[in-house]
């Protein structure tokens, strides 16, 4: 435990700057953008699902890039493989990093924005382990991948399950059982499991595949 | 179970290259220094037997305990320190120190606090305004403050001043003397490797071409022995 708790630190110390610098950025953004954009059809969101869902999911690439990205390009993976931590130290550490900069990034919005007003409690529950889940899966691209493909891989799924979608959207008998669905506390629970099962997933394979690396292989 | 690091008949290969088959036995407290050209082997060798990479064929062990493609505990007494060390720009040298820490079991908090004021480092400098010899004596220190067993060091004198490179000389003999460690240091630079080592490899393309002690008969100064198998 001692290495996961240092490894977290260590990632901590070198991207909480950043981490801040990006919530202040969203909220800037967000306030542009209400400000730019034409007022919103009734019942009007200070802040829709269709700005804070794409800045969130581009929250996570971002971090996730952070945290790969930059033990590669500077080949600390080197440094990583040479101290006494295994892959699972690696690969865990930078998920609980992520989750800490994800709470962050939670606990930021919830203070500064009015998310609370359209969203119930389990609701954000849900999104925080669908966002997690996502991470999860971007961690496992930027490990298994090496540079444009590893952060290319989460954004093509990303449009896949954005077009799928809008295409279902169309329908407003789908969006009409969709949003009563959502107000359901046992699709939530539902849904929290799967969340739980992609995220382990994806960290077995992330997991997986850093082992299966040679030092220089993983630097790329 | 055999004392010290024995290797036979290891092979591993990167691409189109092969290296080996390399066999040596190295005792704890003694050196053995590595030499060769660039692309000879030496950094894919050490790489092997620091268990950084697959073997592809033979085997390495330390204190008879088998070398493992990321045996992450082999590393408490296994070190690999590489030519231009992979560090952490954004921290300070403390920082470093505390994070290296808390990572190793038997890391010595004195040791790394008295090699700090020997090395004349900096503990509140941030790393990446480190000079590359400094940034040298810096991945040394991490490398050493812990019960270390066996050193590998891979060009580390590179591109350092002669001050830097006498004082890395200097901590090696040390190490190998009052701790009773090993250390196989690779360099260019043959007076580093006659001023630290006892025995030496010659590799040329991947290939053993010498082993033996330093003051083997057959050539007058190591510059000669390197020169006499094809060194160039």
């Amino acid at each position: 435990m001692r290495q996961l708790f240092a490894l977290v630190k260590k990632d901590w110390l070198l991207h909480w700057r950043s981490v801040a610098l990006f919530c202040v950025g969203f909220i800037a953004l967000a306030h542009a953008l209400t400000w730019l954009l034409p007022p919103l059809p009734q019942p009007a969101l200070p802040l829709p699902p269709a700005v804070t869902m794409p800045v969130a999911l581009s929250f996570v690439i971002t971090c996730v890039t952070w945290l790969v990205e930059r033990e590669r390009s500077r080949e600390t993976f080197a440094l990583l493989r040479a101290l006494p931590v295994s892959e699972l130290h690696i690969v865990g550490s930078k998920y609980l990093a992520y989750v800490l900069m994800q709470l962050a990034g939670l606990a930021f919005v919830l203070v500064t924005t009015p998310v609370r007003a359209y969203l119930s409690p389990i609701q954000v529950a849900t999104t925080f382990m669908g966002i997690l889940a996502f991470a999860s899966l971007c961690l496992a691209a930027q490990l298994s991948f090496t540079h444009r493909k590893a952060a290319v891989a989460p954004v093509v799924l990303l449009l896949v399950v954005a077009v799928g979608a809008a295409r279902l959207g169309r329908s407003q008998a789908i969006v009409s059982e969709v949003v009563s669905r959502w107000r359901q506390p046992w699709l939530h629970v539902s849904l929290w499991a799967v969340c739980a099962a992609v995220t382990l997933a994806c960290l077995m394979a992330a997991y997986l595949r850093v082992r299966s690396q040679d030092t220089q292989d993983l630097i790329g | 179970m055999a004392a010290g690091l024995a290797v036979d008949s290891l092979v591993r290969k990167r691409g189109g290259f092969v290296l080996g088959p390399v066999s040596l036995r190295l005792e704890p407290g003694r050196a053995l220094g590595l030499l060769g050209a660039n692309g000879a082997g030496k950094t894919t060798l050490l790489a092997g037997i620091a268990g950084q990479g697959r073997l592809h064929n033979g085997a390495a062990a330390w204190n008879g305990r088998p070398v493992v493609r990321n045996d992450w505990r082999l590393r408490e007494q296994v070190a690999f320190v590489r030519d231009v060390p992979a560090l952490y720009g954004e921290l300070t040298v403390a920082q470093t120190l505390s994070f290296v820490g808390r990572i190793y079991r038997t890391w010595q908090p004195a040791r790394a606090a008295a090699m700090l004021e020997l090395l004349r480092l900096d503990a509140k400098q941030r790393v990446s305004t480190l000079s590359r010899g400094m940034k040298a004596k810096l991945g040394l220190l991490l490398a050493v403050s812990h019960d270390v067993e066996l050193l590998l060091l891979d060009e580390v004198t590179a591109g350092v001043d002669a001050d830097t490179r006498a004082e890395i000389q200097r901590l090696v003999r040390t190490l190998r003397h009052e701790r009773g460690v090993a250390a196989i240091l690779s360099s260019h630079i043959f007076e580093d490797i006659e001023h630290t080592c006892d025995d030496v490899l010659i590799l040329r393309s991947g290939l053993p071409v010498f082993l033996g002690p330093l003051d083997d008969s057959r050539a007058a100064s190591l510059r000669d022995l390197y020169f006499s198998f094809g060194g160039q």
